[in-house]
């Protein structure tokens, strides 16, 4: 078992719902790990389960070696994991830039920096940076919620990026998008693994998600279902099954 | 060692209460399981239909009349507040509609206190049925009407929830807006409905509770509205049933520790306590209801 | 000097504009609602009415007195509206307004409801100071107050409390330790509330449980709305109408309820932001006129 991040019979119910049943998944670091499935196979419960947002009914979950699974979502992405959101949930109010700048200072909250101004030089071109490596600093003084949708997956993802993570979830972010902005994302993706990072992808976009990732797993009613690369899990019987019986 | 009939009396004044307490508090309860918005404006509604019903028995002198003049009024006064405030707000934050409801519910107390006067107005009405009085039982004419009132109500609530393609709309898009919306039902259109016809109960809650206590003034809501609030999330937000328990234990054991033990605080701190730690301490439900991320 | 009716007025505009910047900070920046501001007015109020009267203490001491009392309360509300959101919050902050009347209804140490009285002047050296000079120090409390609530706005502070209220769980997410932020959002929000009960204490010199009852705390929310909540000029704003006004329209004394409780309906429905809020028809249309932050792209493409 590697030592970088694993689950250990991960389970999760809401009073008479098994959303998620001992899911066990290792990713090492530096890869791209797909999640793939029908609807309500508990993606998304999974990515909520990663960063804090439930805690598990039982099970582990091992990041670096440290046990995560009890622990609060501000503290989880202290240590280096960050997430997007199926439904974009940017801050409506902020600025793009101010959205960015939530997490990136995450670590002046804590302490006596947190009197700090915000809108410090230092700050500022450093939220710009990550902003321009997504394409967005044209965009910095846009009110959020004015983004179109393409932009917004974009700055969810500036906004995970700005916790300077290990571990990035991003969930859906092809949702929606065009043939052409989905080369992008891949191309994003790659990028982002080209820096150092690990990447998990819930995916409903098949071929995205069979281009992108190195490694699968098929989530279907909460359990794994099957494991591999993309060759082997095209073919695999039980997930066509699972895809073509829940259609 | 108090008397059989002392007890039997408090239990009789502690059951009317009860009604009283469940027949405000159902309406509110439902708008909020259904619409999700805590309408506060809605112990104005139950004023108002206090005033309709004196109004009316004022004019023709039928106190039969009042009941549906107050039940009219006020389901007009609640498709009103609907279509013109809430149906606005829906998707705002559940603090601000809560603060709009507010300001309609201090709005309205006010509006009552410049039209009718700030005294009570005398509504007396001796009914033509006896109360019950054998042996040790005694009930009064009004008690009477309040209890009867209640439950031939609650029964029609019960029947409308339950037996109905009105009550079952209500229970689909209680359970998830989207879903009801997606599979064709005209969500506005139940929740206005349902508004409507909570706010007709409470028109007739208003027009029995002025009986009751012979008597109409424009304080009334803010004395009765408060302890809604209590009786509401002791039996569950958005639970009829538990309100329905809720109200009787409520309006059962205010009355008797006033009667053994007076009044050693003010009545609503002690309600106001015991509603902040079950707030506290409820599970699930009343955490926020608007993330789901 | 100037007359003693608008010095009147203008010491009433302060405590005020105190009260309605703690409504401002607390739900116009961090988005927790709590309709039990004046009790925490009245938390501060009777302290420094306590330390006074009964303690025989400096009025000066009154000052950290009242704003440590209110913000010790305020903290324990702060742990409250953890495990409650939006209404129920609401709900339970009216209900602890309510709890706050009731103790100072029935402690005999408090007065009951008779109240305290026989507050004394502050004063500097064994002089009372005149009403100019309380006025002063009154604005000087404002002025401060402003100050400080307008560094933790542009602090990461401030950022954070603007994400806790947009989306509180994915502020958590991204970092931001909502527990501690929200409590001390409370703690600023109260211990303000606390310093205008105290200028209100030694300004009336008398104060009683009914000063602080639930519907001062809607006058209280009332004020931050009317000038537009996340803003400070908004809160500040509103406290000088809503104290001015009432003073030249003298009839709307009597209609008080019905006014308040109109403002509020018309303005979140029409104009939630406020009247001079930050997306509010009349500030967009007043720094219009001057350009003094980049616009969007699509603004500059179009001029």
């Amino acid at each position: 078992m590697s030592a970088f991040f694993h689950t250990e019979n991960l389970s999760k119910h809401f009073g008479g719902i098994q959303a998620v049943n001992a899911v066990t998944l290792r990713m090492e670091e530096n890869e791209i790990l797909g999640i793939i499935g029908p609807n309500g196979a508990g993606k998304t419960t999974l990515f909520n389960l990663i960063c804090g947002v439930y805690h598990p009914s039982s099970g582990r979950i091992l990041f670096k070696g440290e046990e995560i699974q009890k622990k609060k979502p501000h503290w989880i992405a202290k240590r280096g994991i960050g997430r997007t959101f199926q439904i974009c949930q940017p801050f409506k109010d902020l600025t793009v830039l101010e959205n960015v700048l939530v997490s990136y200072g995450h670590s002046f909250y804590d302490r006596w920096t947190c009197f700090e101004r915000y809108g410090g030089r230092p700050h500022v071109e450093g939220a710009m940076r990550i902003l321009a490596e997504l394409g967005l600093e044209k965009h910095r003084d846009w009110e959020s919620k004015d983004l179109p949708l393409a932009l917004q997956r974009r700055l969810e993802i500036a906004r995970a990026m700005a916790l300077n993570p290990e571990i990035i979830l991003l969930d859906e972010s092809a949702a929606g998008l065009t043939y052409e902005e989905s080369l992008d994302l891949i191309k994003l993706v790659r990028e982002l693994k080209h820096r150092g990072k690990s990447i998990i992808l819930i995916e409903h976009n098949m071929s995205v998600a069979m281009e992108v990732s190195e490694r699968l797993y098929v989530l279907d009613h909460g359990t794994v279902i099957a494991e591999g690369t993309p060759g082997v899990i095209q073919k695999n019987e039980r997930v066509i099954n699972a895809y073509l019986g829940s259609e | 060692m108090e008397s059989v009939e002392k007890i039997l009396e408090n239990w009789v004044t502690g059951i009317t209460l009860g009604s009283i307490y469940a027949l405000i508090s159902i309406g509110m309860t439902m708008v909020y399981g259904l619409i999700k918005i805590l309408h506060v404006a809605h112990a104005s509604v139950y004023v108002l239909g206090a005033f309709l019903g004196f109004a009316t028995y004022s004019l023709t002198g039928n106190i039969w009349l009042a009941f549906p003049a107050a039940m009219a009024g006020c389901a007009l006064a609640g498709y009103l507040i609907y279509s013109y405030i809430y149906q606005r707000v829906q998707d705002a934050r559940a603090d601000i509609t809560f603060i709009i409801s507010l300001g309609l519910f201090m709005a309205m107390g006010d509006a009552f206190r410049l039209i009718a006067g700030p005294y009570s107005l005398s509504f007396r009405h001796t009914f033509f049925f006896p109360g019950i009085q054998s042996g040790i039982l005694k009930i009064t004419p009004e008690q009477l009407l309040v209890i009867g009132s209640s439950v031939f109500l609650m029964g029609a609530i019960w029947w409308v929830v339950n037996k109905t393609r009105t009550g079952l709309a209500w229970k689909a898009s209680a359970q998830d807006r989207e879903v009801a919306m997606g599979l064709g039902l005209k969500v506005n259109y139940y929740f206005g409905l349902n508004f409507i016809f909570g706010s007709a109960l409470a028109g007739i809650a208003g027009v029995l509770v002025g009986i009751y206590y012979v008597q109409v003034n424009p304080n009334m809501g803010f004395l009765w509205s408060y302890k809604v609030f209590v009786v509401m999330v002791l039996g569950g937000l958005g639970n009829v049933l538990g309100t329905v328990i809720a109200s009787y234990f409520l309006g059962v054991a205010e009355t008797f520790i006033i009667s053994y033990f007076g009044y050693f605080l003010p009545r609503d701190s002690i309600a106001f306590i015991l509603m902040i730690i079950v707030l506290i301490f409820m599970p699930s439900g009343v955490m926020g209801r608007r993330q789901r991320i | 000097m100037i007359p003693m009716y608008y010095m009147t007025v203008m010491t009433f505009a302060c405590i005020n504009i105190l009260l309605s910047l703690s409504v401002g900070v607390l739900t116009g920046y961090a988005g927790q609602i709590s309709l039990g501001q004046a009790a925490f007015m009245g938390i501060g109020a009777y302290t420094a009415a306590f330390v006074t009267t009964k303690m025989g203490l400096s009025c000066w001491l009154g000052i950290p007195c009242s704003v440590f009392a209110t913000a010790i309360v305020g903290f324990g509300l702060g742990l409250i509206s953890l495990r409650l959101k939006d209404d129920f919050l609401a709900i339970a902050t009216m209900g602890f307004n309510f709890v706050v009347v009731g103790i100072l209804l029935y402690a005999p140490m408090f007065g009951r409801a008779l109240g305290m009285g026989n507050i004394p002047m502050l004063s500097l050296f064994g002089n009372p100071l005149s009403r100019e000079a309380y006025l002063g120090f009154c604005v000087g409390s404002v002025v401060a107050v402003i100050l400080v609530v307008w560094w933790l706005q542009r602090s990461w502070v401030g950022l954070a409390w603007r994400a806790i209220r947009e989306v509180q769980e994915v502020a958590d997410v991204m970092g931001v330790n909502i527990t501690k932020y929200k409590i001390f959002a409370f703690v600023v929000s109260t211990a303000i509330a606390g310093l205008s009960g105290y200028l209100y204490a030694h300004f009336v010199l008398f104060i009683t449980p009914y000063d602080f009852v639930f519907t001062n705390s809607t006058f209280a929310v009332t004020l931050a709305v009317l000038g537009g909540m996340g803003t400070i000029r908004g809160p500040v704003l509103g406290a000088i109408i809503l104290t001015v006004v009432p003073e030249y329209l003298r009839f709307i004394q009597d209609y008080r309820m019905l006014t308040y409780g109109l403002l509020l309906v018309v303005i979140l429905l029409f104009q939630p932001e406020g009247l001079i809020g930050n997306k509010s028809f009349l500030w967009t249309h007043l720094t219009r006129l001057r350009i003094f932050r980049r616009k969007p792209v699509s603004v500059e493409a179009t001029q």
